[in-house]
């Protein structure tokens, strides 16, 4: 087996591995940055509610929840799942800062208040881990495109479907167009 | 449909690309009008009349005579069709929403997901000895 694809194995391995961790430090990474969605308290409600507080204190924060359901939907979970995993796992509850499992009806409301613009925020968050500076789509499209031309892979010959087996796309383009694309399915 | 999904970008649009079901003159006289270039592979019998719309003349034409040229863009589409199919593979091909306002959010949480999950295994790839 070649070196690169036994090294990307290994990164495939080690993801499966320890994907739930992984996962948890990333969102760790990137929601203290992200700021409070509307109509979430900082703190839950502690001590004697004030003279004009009113409703039920509020037992959950926003970021624990965001965490709980970055997780969920990482790894693939469904509501019942998800409270199953929360309630038996304590070490996990503890690391994302939840004191005790929120119901599955808790997390469905949960996601229910988190906005989408917010939403939109978080994913540009996450993107600009990948993005290279500030290079727009199109630019890096008609980059790639030259690039390609200016390699001299040209096929010969006018007739007939010229598919894509003349020549390979390179690595940079690929996974740019792949970032970008989920960028663009989050936006539209 | 294509029209609503292309009316929400606000920025011009630059090479659009799209399978033979969005090929009518209608779409790529949109396309072109809001500062776009079309590439919908034609199938073989249309025909390149423009009836009223210079655009579509111009696309099937360029098809035509420079299949390379038009390949030369058109094979980016196979890197959204992937991230599509990653998704979809990884983590259902349905949600589990009903309204049309969670079906959003849900949607917007499994792209987020996705995108740790890519960024997760970057940093493995970059760590692993």
């Amino acid at each position: 087996m070649p070196e690169d694809r036994r090294a990307a194995y290994r990164a495939y391995d080690r993801v499966r591995r320890h994907e739930l961790e992984i996962v948890t430090r990333l969102l760790e990474e990137v929601l203290p940055e992200m700021p409070k969605p509307r109509g979430w308290s900082h703190q839950p409600l502690v001590g004697r509610p004030g003279p004009h507080r009113r409703g039920r204190p509020e037992r959950f924060t926003w970021e624990p929840m965001a965490k709980a359901l970055g997780l969920m939907h990482a790894l693939g979970w469904d509501y019942r799942q998800a409270e199953g995993n929360l309630w038996v796992a304590s070490d996990l509850r503890r690391q994302i800062g939840l004191e005790e499992a929120p119901s599955r009806m808790t997390l469905w409301r949960a996601e229910r208040r988190f906005s989408e613009e917010w939403l939109r925020e978080l994913n540009e968050k996450v993107l600009a881990a990948f993005k290279k500076k500030s290079v727009t789509l199109a630019e890096e499209f008609e980059r790639s495109r030259r690039t390609r031309r200016g390699s001299g892979n040209t096929r010969g010959g006018s007739g007939g479907r010229s598919d894509s087996g003349g020549g390979s796309p390179s690595d940079s383009s690929a996974s740019s167009m792949s970032s970008a694309s989920a960028e663009e399915k989050d936006g539209g | 449909m294509l029209r609503t999904l292309l009316d929400r970008m606000e920025a011009p649009l630059g090479p659009v690309l799209g399978d033979a079901a969005y090929a009518g003159r209608r779409n790529v006289t949109y396309v072109a009008d809001r500062g776009g270039e079309p590439y919908f592979p034609p199938k073989f019998r249309w025909t390149a009349r423009a009836e009223g719309h210079a655009a579509w003349r111009r696309m099937v034409l360029r098809y035509r005579h420079h299949p390379e040229l038009f390949h030369e863009t058109y094979r980016f589409r196979a890197n959204v069709e992937g991230a599509f199919s990653a998704i979809k593979r990884h983590q259902g091909a349905f949600l589990r929403a009903r309204s049309a306002v969670m079906q959003r959010r849900e949607a917007g949480w499994r792209m987020i997901a996705r995108n740790v999950d890519l960024l997760a295994r970057a940093r493995a790839a970059r760590e692993t000895p």
